[in-house]
């Protein structure tokens, strides 16, 4: 009878071990942060995006008038490069407003972002807090040719995202 | 009873071991978290490639191509002398693209290019295709953390220039081959581009107008290829193309290519001619007695056998009665046309030139 209860309570430590390891590995299995990856997905995407897509496929407002006035050359122009094009032109106020109009409503608000060529910064939304424990940051490789004797890059075209 | 008893609690222990062992080892943690960043990387590596053959190497053959034609353009002029053939053409252009010499020489010290100043900047220097390459090569490592290295030989390029029914009169096609490895820390690719691309020629120096005696009708005056838009031709359309000193597909003309080696047997895909304009070259000399269709102009006796198989034209070089041109202030004062082009402006007419030596 005594040896009966040893093996019952220590099986029953044993039972307590099991569903105590069960529980924490189901835990450690399907835990995440969320906030981490959608980042990730945010600067990527935004970052890929804006090296893929030209100019010519692209219809905001601003662009249109851009157009209109001469501002954009090259339609082939992918829009990352389009910004670094008005960088090498020093045309700082014209690659603000394309990478507004380009990006706008792309990022939620409760995430701020940035995008730099040659890390300068173009465009930039709330203020980037070194603090937050959270920046992704997403690189291409920009070049261009404006013209016949002109050759720009290779520069790095970079989107930052990080948690407000 | 007893015995069942250890033996369950015995199995139990050994199932949680291998649970534990199986689902929760540090090599699963680790895998597990490290997949998706795996991938990021592939696919990071992988969209730099596509970068790379489709954006920074298209451009970097198409510039650094443009400024090695203008550059064998100025070598050409600098020699006085044309080249001997398309294999000298294609020689030269493919070393002074890939390292900016000729003959082992720095071709920008070669064509008087090394100076600050608008026209002798360096040409070639900063833009060969060499240097295009290094540069990608760093700057993947600088700032994708990815390895490139192109490790193609001199001659694995295989440079060629050419121009065909692909690319007509008014552009030029290069072919080369780069072979390249990217690797970041997660992957490689061994690969090999083989690039075709064409160019436009426009504002490139025509070699023809460059040579020797040519350029004495006018010292630092070159004439730059500047395709004509004119479709109806007539007098005035002929007074413009003068004027504008443009060009015009002209099959029994020599293609710009041509024009390197002095081959003028003609191009039916890509010949072009342009009518030399007497005014700014300072030859409005009605003794001249040639065609100022360029390559007969610069080839005496090339399109016609007599001088009074030449024409004036009125409204143009200004002809007077007796077939002799008006005053030297006149537009255009000297030039003639052989009677073989003159179909091709549409001045035919007899009432619109008068031949030149005509009773």
């Amino acid at each position: 009878m005594k040896k009966k209860g040893y093996f019952l309570t220590l099986d029953a430590f044993i039972a307590t071990v099991i569903i105590a390891a069960g529980l924490l590995l189901l835990l450690f299995l399907t835990s995440y942060r969320p906030e981490q990856e959608q980042a990730v997905f945010f600067a990527d995407d935004l970052a890929k995006g804006m090296a893929t897509q030209t100019v010519r496929n692209t219809n905001t407002p601003e662009i249109q008038q851009m157009r209109r006035d001469g501002d954009i050359r090259n339609l082939e122009n992918s829009l990352f490069e389009q910004i670094g094009e008005f960088y090498i032109r020093e045309e700082f106020t014209l690659a603000e407003t394309f990478t507004e109009s380009i990006t706008i409503g792309r990022i939620p608000p409760q995430y701020g972002y940035s995008v730099r060529v040659d890390d300068a910064i173009m465009y930039e939304t709330g203020v980037e807090r070194n603090s937050s424990g959270l920046l992704i940051s997403s690189k291409v490789i920009l070049s261009g040719t404006p013209n016949k004797s002109m050759f720009w890059g290779p520069f790095v075209g970079e989107v930052r995202v990080w948690q407000q | 009873m007893n015995k069942r008893g250890i033996f369950f609690t015995f199995i139990a222990i050994m199932l949680v071991g291998f649970i534990i062992v199986a689902f929760s080892s540090q090599t699963f943690v680790t895998l597990k978290d490290k997949v998706p960043i795996t991938k990021s990387r592939v696919q990071t590596a992988d969209d730099y490639l596509k970068n790379l053959k489709f954006a920074y190497l298209e451009r970097s053959l198409i510039h650094s191509s443009i400024a090695a034609l203008k550059t064998t353009a100025l070598y050409v002029n600098s020699t006085g002398n044309y080249l001997n053939n398309r294999q000298e053409l294609n020689d030269i252009f493919e070393e002074v693209l890939l390292n900016g010499t000729i003959g082992g020489v720095e071709s920008d010290a070669l064509i008087g290019r090394t100076g600050a100043g608008l026209k002798d900047t360096p040409i070639m220097r900063d833009n060969n295709l060499t240097y295009r390459l290094r540069q990608i090569e760093n700057a993947s490592t600088d700032i994708l953390f990815i390895n490139t290295t192109f490790f193609n030989d001199y001659n694995d390029f295989n440079i060629i220039l050419f121009q065909d029914n692909d690319t007509g009169p008014f552009a030029v096609g290069v072919n080369a081959t780069f072979h390249v490895m990217v690797a970041s820390d997660v992957a490689y690719w061994n690969t090999s581009f083989n690039l075709t691309l064409h160019f436009n020629i426009e504002e490139l120096d025509d070699p023809m107008y460059m040579i020797g005696e040519n350029t004495l009708f006018g010292e630092d005056l070159t004439n730059k290829i500047n395709e004509s838009n004119i479709e109806t031709w007539n007098t005035s359309a002929t007074a413009e193309f003068v004027d504008t000193q443009a060009y015009r597909y002209d099959e029994e003309g020599p293609s710009y290519l041509e024009r390197f080696y002095d081959d003028t047997t003609g191009s039916v895909c890509c010949g072009i001619t342009s009518l030399v304009n007497p005014v700014p070259f300072e030859h409005g000399n009605s003794e001249e007695m040639q065609s100022y269709v360029d390559y007969c102009f610069f080839h005496p006796n090339t399109c016609q056998s007599d001088p009074f198989d030449l024409f004036y034209l009125v409204g143009i070089t200004d002809a007077g009665g007796g077939g002799m041109p008006g005053t030297p202030d006149t537009f255009a004062y000297g030039l003639k046309i052989d009677a073989q082009h003159l179909s091709d402006y549409n001045l035919t007419d007899a009432g619109l030139n008068e031949q030149v030596g005509t009773p």
